[in-house]
């Protein structure tokens, strides 16, 4: 083993310890790493810009740029809020019904966005619905940040570990809704069970409360109906994109390019107000991690750790694959999950390569238990903690081990099945 | 002339005041800010008008502004009942009042320099920073008055010394 290998380990270290503690911004751990990586020599600038195996990976920072441009443009036409409000009111009040419907709606509305900005767009207008209803909101906003880390697993573009993972594994946006829509599908209608079970018994309906509810106007959400129309039919353009990405051989970041600029041309919005939205801290982030990860496997720590993994493995691909799910929920519920799988994606490509179809499987397993087991603890994904801060910012703070508490329960129930269904879709 | 000529006190409410009477206060009397003191005295926070009412309103509408529409005024009483019972102290507490934020400038600045700060503050009022514990401020309307009272008449120029 060299001194680079030694130093190039011993940073990757403590920058995992930097961004699980968040003693220090992470997008500073990470570029700082990334840059010490440069100054060891464990990669150079052929290897940061130009290489798809130990380089930036620019597919998932434009795909992440298009998305934060549409969903930054987008955010503003009020659609959302409209569909909570009139969500509400269909349900008549009644308040777990608007908690399960609102679940619903956050689960799907995160396969599209990603889970910050859906938690963004829905706790505003819960809060609001609670306050008229009378009933403690922390039901609802548990509920849908758990459904938003669960939706956000059946697609490419829905969390952004499944986006490193269909870049390193040339999976597309259909390919993720074909093999793990059916799974969250199902785990969001078992998530609604469960939230009756967690949180039925504390919602308690009253006529009077309902009738002010019911007398909320969702068409004073829309305040911009050209932009509604523009933005409703640009997502529908990149969804049809990628839905049809092999065929008409565009890659998904693209398409979510393409809708972007179209999106900016028609919104004639200031620039200032639509990249204002963009989360450029997010995406230095993204590559100062790529950086690092390409280091180490441009010094073979990546291939060693792919070949120790597949001699425990051997042929046993179904118990590979249920290990990998359900250790990886595991890790995600205590560290970042972007960093886990940045570092996962490549031991896991090499794992594909020796193994064969039989081994094809790990990149769900992968996908699945990162997403997932997000929900275990407050601290495993960003929507949580993003939630956490709006419930403390309105009166209504959740502590850690309350969200943890029912965090668990989920991720332990969602897991399970995930396992069953892997097993049984893959390996029956 | 300088900006501690300008320099008002500002009234002092306790920190166990509630919302609601320090957004009475400020509305009674159209007071630019009020000063929030300790127990011991010290001051704790300045509350501007914008700050007061950012207190008063609900959170999760100024997060989404698109929901301002759907309020009424029907909303009123359960703001105002939630206005009611937190005090200013719970909210320094929480960290949504202080002292921190609001521009300063030095006691001996000139008008016109304190004008500049203010425009580039796009601040009605600021801080005197001085010796001691701050209780002194200057307001924009007070800078106005000052800066016309000093400008000089049909073209005649300011004696040496004589800084606006």
């Amino acid at each position: 083993m060299t001194w680079q290998i030694v130093a190039a380990v011993a940073v990757f270290l403590v920058a995992y310890v930097l961004i699980a503690t968040e003693k220090i911004s992470r997008v500073t751990v990470t570029l700082t790493g990334a840059a010490l990586m440069v100054l060891i020599g464990a990669t150079d600038g052929d290897g940061v810009f130009f290489s798809p195996e130990t380089g930036i990976d620019w597919n998932v920072i434009f795909l992440l740029l298009g998305m934060m441009i549409v969903v930054g443009i987008a955010r503003h036409s009020g659609m959302f809020e409209f569909l909570a409000v009139w969500a509400a009111k269909a349900a008549r009040g009644r308040p777990f019904l608007i908690l399960a419907l609102f679940l619903l709606i956050t689960g799907v509305v995160s396969a599209l966005l990603d889970n910050v900005t859906t938690i963004l767009l829905i706790a505003p207008v819960t809060l609001l619905v609670c306050q008229r209803l009378a009933v403690p909101p922390a039901p609802y906003l548990i509920s849908e940040v758990l459904a938003s880390n669960i939706g956000g697993t059946a697609t490419l573009i829905g969390d952004p570990p499944n986006l490193i993972i269909g870049s390193r594994a040339g999976l597309g946006f259909s390919d993720f809704l074909l093999q793990l829509g059916p799974i969250i599908a199902l785990l969001l209608a078992v998530q609604v069970g469960l939230a009756w079970l967690m949180f039925g018994r504390q919602l308690r309906y009253d006529a009077e409360r309902a009738a002010q509810v019911m007398s909320l106007r969702e068409r004073e959400t829309i305040r911009d109906p050209r932009l509604l129309a523009m933005s409703l039919g640009v997502i529908a353009l990149v969804l049809a994109g990628f839905l049809t990405s092999r065929l008409t051989t565009l890659d998904p970041a693209l398409v979510a390019l393409l809708g972007a600029g179209l999106l900016v041309l028609l919104s004639r919005l200031e620039p200032r107000q639509i990249f204002g939205d963009v989360e450029w801290e997010t995406l230095l982030f993204f590559a100062g991690l790529f950086i690092m990860v390409g280091a180490l496997v441009n010094l073979g720590v990546i291939e060693h750790l792919g070949n120790a993994a597949a001699d425990l493995i051997g042929d046993h691909w179904a118990a590979g694959s249920a290990g990998l799910l359900v250790g990886s929920a595991v890790l995600s519920g205590i560290v970042d999950n972007i960093p886990f799988v940045a570092t996962l994606a490549p031991v896991t490509q090499n794992l594909v390569a020796s193994g064969g179809p039989d081994a094809h499987p790990l990149w769900w397993a992968l996908a699945l238990g990162a997403d997932l087991g997000g929900n275990a603890t407050a601290v495993g994904a960003s929507a949580n903690v993003v939630m956490l801060g709006i419930a403390k910012r309105n009166g209504h703070p959740i502590s850690f081990w309350e969200f943890t508490k029912y965090g668990l329960i989920t991720t332990a129930v969602t897991v399970t099945l995930s396992v069953v269904y892997i097993l049984l879709r893959y390996y029956a | 002339m300088h900006a501690s000529d300008l320099a008002v006190e500002l009234p002092l409410l306790p920190r166990s005041s509630s919302i609601s009477e320090t957004f009475k206060l400020i509305a009674d009397h159209d007071l630019l800010a009020v000063v929030i003191t300790g127990e011991d005295g010290r001051v704790e926070a300045i509350a501007s008008p914008v700050e007061i009412t950012r207190l008063v309103l609900p959170g999760y509408v100024l997060d989404d502004l698109t929901l301002a529409g759907l309020l009424d005024d029907a909303s009123l009483a359960d703001l105002f009942a939630a206005a009611d019972a937190r005090t200013v102290g719970d909210a320094i507490d929480a960290g949504d009042l202080g002292v921190r934020g609001m521009a300063e400038v030095d006691a001996d600045a000139s008008v016109l320099e304190t004008a500049c700060q203010m425009v580039a503050a796009k601040a009605q009022i600021v801080r005197l920073r001085e010796d001691g514990d701050v209780r002194r401020f200057v307001s924009l309307a007070s800078v106005l008055d000052a800066l016309l009272a000093l400008r000089p008449q049909n073209g005649a120029t300011p004696a040496a010394g004589e800084e606006a």
